[in-house]
């Protein structure tokens, strides 16, 4: 495959959706693109690059606190190419469609998230606590910016403490 | 020396326990117990089971969910028993200090008679560790 090949690949998928669904593409190199994807349309354009273009493996969903939003980051794969769905959440209402239908491969990818950013999958079939620990408050998501290791500290074991305080 | 600090200093059977090691103080600890070291010379021998052991040797920075399995394991030992943290995690939490799901340390949990720093430290410096540990209860 070369990069025409890969570049129309995208160029597909924001024919099909539209360029207010699907911006910000970027093709770097051969077997790698990125996409910003709208958060209603997100579950159709990953069915669609399943059925059309054979991405059938999720590699991982990654989640990131962008200050003013949160941007959770879909890395699919299929024949060598990798294809990262970057998906824009607002902070006030901090869920996104779970994809475990489509690629089941998701299915503890989208629990971590939940436990470590609070972005919640809406429609997952087991939602529950993946790797924090059993005691953990259930609105403590230690990779949200507004959680530092000392407030984190305060609110898990009742006080401040580590190198910084003693 | 009494007869039993004589018995007791002369085969300290020894627990591992992995505490969210990486596995490099693990390595050097499984080193230790090899002829080339040889850590049978004290008498030390590894045991499967907290419950026939003098000597529990911890390495790792003591994840969160793992500290209510090491104090149930140490409780578990019967009296005497000695505690060795070996490496930097299991001193201090190591690389891993202020991360939200570490307890930076062995002695946040359970009582720690010697530390032997390093990342990984030697297998001579886990010896010197233990051997340290038997001269301080009387070897």
């Amino acid at each position: 495959m070369s990069l025409e090949e890969h570049a129309k690949v995208v160029e597909d998928l924001v024919k099909e959706f539209g360029d207010e669904n699907v911006y910000n593409t970027k093709v770097p190199r051969v077997y790698r693109a990125f996409a910003h994807v709208n958060r209603e349309k997100f579950r159709e354009v990953v069915e669609y690059l399943k059925e059309k273009h054979g991405f059938t493996h999720i590699t991982t969903i990654s989640g990131v606190d962008m200050g003013d939003s949160y941007e959770i980051v879909y890395h699919l794969r299929g024949d060598g190419f990798s294809f990262s769905l970057k998906v824009p959440v607002p902070k006030d209402d901090p869920k996104v469609p779970s994809i475990v239908d489509i690629l089941n491969g998701a299915v503890l990818y989208e629990r971590e998230v939940n436990d470590l950013l609070g972005v919640f999958p809406e429609g997952h079939p087991d939602p529950k606590r993946l790797i924090l620990a059993y005691d953990w408050p259930e609105d403590v998501h230690p990779l949200r910016k507004e959680w530092d290791i000392q407030k984190i500290r305060e609110r898990v074991d009742g006080k401040r403490w580590g190198k910084d305080v003693e | 020396m009494s007869i039993a600090t004589w018995a007791r200093t002369h085969s300290p059977w020894l627990i591992h326990f992995n505490a969210g090691a990486c596995n490099a103080c693990d390595i050097e600890v499984v080193a230790a117990l090899t002829p080339r070291f040889d850590i049978e010379r004290f008498g030390a021998l590894l045991k499967g089971s907290p419950r026939h052991a003098d000597v529990m040797v911890v390495s790792g920075s003591v994840p969160r969910k793992i500290r209510d399995r090491l104090k149930r394991i140490y409780e578990q030992m019967p009296n005497p028993k000695f505690v060795v943290a070996v490496g930097s995690c299991a001193m201090s939490g190591g690389v891993f200090q202020d991360c939200y799901n570490v307890m930076e340390g062995v002695d946040k949990i359970i009582p720690v008679d010697a530390y032997v720093p390093g990342c990984p430290p030697k297998p001579e410096a886990i010896l010197d560790g233990v051997v340290k540990l038997l001269v301080s209860a009387g070897y």
